[in-house]
């Protein structure tokens, strides 16, 4: 092997970034759980005035958290996507025609 | 959009969110074990170069981004919770009321109404005015807290949910060249506070320690007028704007110094030679009134005032003082001064007048109240009519005009005290007390009468009439409106302003004569107009006694009874304040 770098410990931080994207919180529970305030406080949803980002049309609502947490699982996802595919690229170029 | 109604404080869960707000704390946990070092550590030192690099601030990304959504999921978890508990205060008032009005014979309807259950007799008018007063207590501290919680939710969203910047179009990790994105982050993105007293509140919250300081160097015209903000922030904003002012002030009068004289100005003839423009002579007296500040702000003498306001836009400048530390009161009276009041001449007077008897105020909170510390205001905060206004329409002290401006900005700094107290000491708020003299006092009826936060007491001192006709159109507690009224002070024996508050049998009049003090002292007497805050006075004492919330110390107006001069007996010692028309 004529590279520093060990393909074997890129796809062990891959496969780490992996299982870990299981465990970030379901974007919908966290969405579920802001929006079941309503449900706990009577006219929060229609008390004025209402501020848009998060009452969007008067109705409180979680999925700026949603969005920001789908996307983060994605990019994550994706992160771990590129490692391995880099760890692979690594072991295509040791197995060549230099060796 | 509907205001809440006592029904919605009835059937709110505060408990539920509660439960709420531990899951969200929960979810935000979570996320940060995920995005824990030990968790994802990177590619590591085995891969160097331009390539491992990228990869190596990809990941920074990730994780910075994943710590700054757990950290918003824990705002908006904190929020929650605080709101769970303002919710339940609110319903324990509610329970208070509910229990007046059983007591009473009556039962409160969801709407806010009163019903007689018919199994006793109905309770009396006075017993309907508490349950009132209590009923709107709860219900509009309920829709406080509905108002902060959506305004922090909104501030934590707008800021902490954020999503991973655009990864690199590059498949591989061949560039080198990677800019984090929060570096780029600037207080320049952060909006204005808004206008509402309680929606300022719940924007400061929302700011880290980092943006409000940021915030508060960049823009101080923002925070330092903006009632409901604590006093640390505006103090320190205050005093930035201050010394602007004062260059752009001389840079004006500079400019201006050798206009002609209005034609309209009052006196014109008469005082010719020493007048010049109306705005120059308002630029003298503003930067006659930013040194008077600066001076009483220099003071000495270990006392750490605060630059409650300042307010130089319009033609009048505006100023309020505090005695001590705002932010740690828990007893805050306000003085409103009358005729002629202005920040030049008079700040330093009435400020010294305040603190003494915060002071003594303090002392008996701590000997004989509930221990909170007692902070004074010297507000001059509105535009007070001078003796050169006599003759303007609008402006005359004889007329309304100069109360009906100047209450709303009273009301807004009540609205402003209540609500960033409420902030700083949720579970006891701290308690508002009037003192209002002269004029100040009509200035103080008509803002407790439009007041939209509950204010414990107010004092009158010197008063030519409130603007209301009762005692309830103040919308106190019940007794507690405070009167004193020198036996010569001929303002207050006007009752130039709709009804004479020192004929009110429901409000307390207190005395201003010489009396024994509970503290073994001799309270002398005050004379005339201008004596009620005189050091060591009765009158003093009755001030500080209600500001302190003691207000079983204060010494009342001993009734007269009928006497005539006809009668050959000597006059009965008491306090019968003179009458005019």
């Amino acid at each position: 092997m004529y590279l520093s770098v060990c393909p074997e410990s890129l796809d062990q931080v891959a496969a780490s970034l992996a299982a870990r994207v299981p465990e970030l919180p379901s974007p919908a529970q966290v969405v579920g759980d802001l929006e079941a305030i309503g449900a706990c406080l009577p006219a929060f949803v229609n008390h004025a005035p209402a501020p848009s980002s998060v009452a969007g049309g008067g109705r409180p609502s979680g999925e700026p958290w949603g969005r920001s947490l789908r996307d983060l699982a994605a990019a994550w996802e994706a992160h771990s996507g590129a490692l391995g595919t880099s760890a692979q690229s690594y072991r295509e170029v040791d197995a060549g025609p230099l060796r | 959009m509907t205001a809440p109604t006592i029904g919605d404080v009835r059937r709110a869960r505060p408990d539920a969110l509660g439960h709420l707000a531990t899951r969200v704390g929960g979810h935000a946990a979570r996320l940060r074990a995920a995005a824990s070092a030990r968790a994802t550590s990177g590619p590591g030192d085995t891969w160097t170069g331009p390539a491992s690099s990228a990869a190596g601030g990809r990941h920074t990304e990730l994780m910075v981004t994943a710590r700054t959504v757990a950290d918003g999921l824990d705002r908006c978890a904190a929020a929650i919770r605080a709101a769970g508990e303002q919710v339940a205060d609110a319903q324990r008032t509610l329970d208070q009321a509910e229990r007046a009005a059983r007591a009473g014979g009556t039962h409160l309807l969801d709407s806010g109404a009163l019903a007689s259950t018919g199994s006793v007799l109905p309770g009396s008018p006075d017993t309907a005015v508490v349950v009132a007063r209590l009923a709107e207590r709860a219900r509009a501290d309920y829709g406080a807290a509905l108002f902060t919680l959506r305004a922090r939710l909104t501030a934590a969203s707008g800021r902490y949910a954020v999503s991973p910047p655009a990864q690199s179009r590059a498949p591989h990790w061949s560039s080198a060249s990677w800019s984090p994105w929060w570096s780029q982050a600037s207080p320049t993105s952060i909006s204005p506070p808004p206008d509402s007293p309680i929606a300022a509140s719940a924007w400061f919250a929302g700011l880290s320690d980092i943006e409000r300081d940021e915030v508060i160097r960049s823009h101080p015209e923002w925070v330092g007028p903006r009632d409901g903000l604590p006093a640390w922030a505006r103090d320190r904003a205050n005093r930035l704007v201050l010394e602007s002012v004062a260059q752009r002030l001389m840079a004006e009068l500079a400019a201006r110094r050798d206009e002609p004289t209005d034609a309209d100005q009052p006196w014109r003839d008469v005082l010719r030679p020493q007048l010049r423009s109306r705005r120059v002579i308002e630029l003298i007296a503003a930067l006659d009134g930013l040194r008077a500040i600066k001076e009483v702000l220099a003071t000495d003498d270990g006392r750490r005032r605060q630059l409650l306001s300042l307010d130089a836009t319009g033609g009048t400048l505006t100023a309020a003082v505090t005695s001590g530390d705002l932010d740690g009161a828990g007893h805050v009276a306000v003085f409103v001064p009358g005729f002629q009041a202005d920040v030049a001449g008079d700040l330093a007077s009435y400020s010294r007048g305040v603190e003494a008897a915060a002071d003594l105020a303090d002392r008996l909170s701590r000997a004989h109240g509930d221990g909170r510390p007692v902070v004074g205001v010297t507000w001059l905060g509105y535009a007070a009519p001078t003796v050169l206004e006599v003759v303007v329409p609008g402006r005359s002290v004889a007329g309304w005009g100069p109360a009906t401006a100047g209450s709303p900005a009273l009301g807004s700094l009540l609205a402003g005290l209540d609500a960033a107290g409420r902030a700083a000491h949720p579970q006891q708020p701290p308690r508002l007390v009037l003192w209002g003299h002269s004029y100040g006092s009509l200035v103080t009826g008509l803002a407790l009468r439009d007041a939209t936060v509950p204010v414990a007491a107010a004092v009158v001192f010197g008063s030519p009439g409130m603007g209301v006709d009762t005692v309830a159109q103040l919308r106190l507690p019940p007794g507690q409106l405070y009167v004193e009224e020198a036996l010569d002070d001929v303002v207050a024996a006007t009752s130039r302003f709709a009804a004479d508050p020192g004929l009110w049998r429901e409000a307390t009049q207190l005395s201003v004569a010489q009396q024994d003090l509970p503290d073994g002292s001799v309270g002398r007497v005050a004379h005339g107009h201008e004596e009620y805050l005189t050091a060591g006075s009765t009158s003093q004492w009755n001030l500080a006694a209600v500001a302190a919330g003691t207000t079983d110390l204060v010494r009342r107006r001993a009734p007269c009874p009928p006497w005539s001069p006809l009668s050959q007996q000597p006059p009965p010692s008491c306090e019968r304040p003179m009458r005019l028309g």
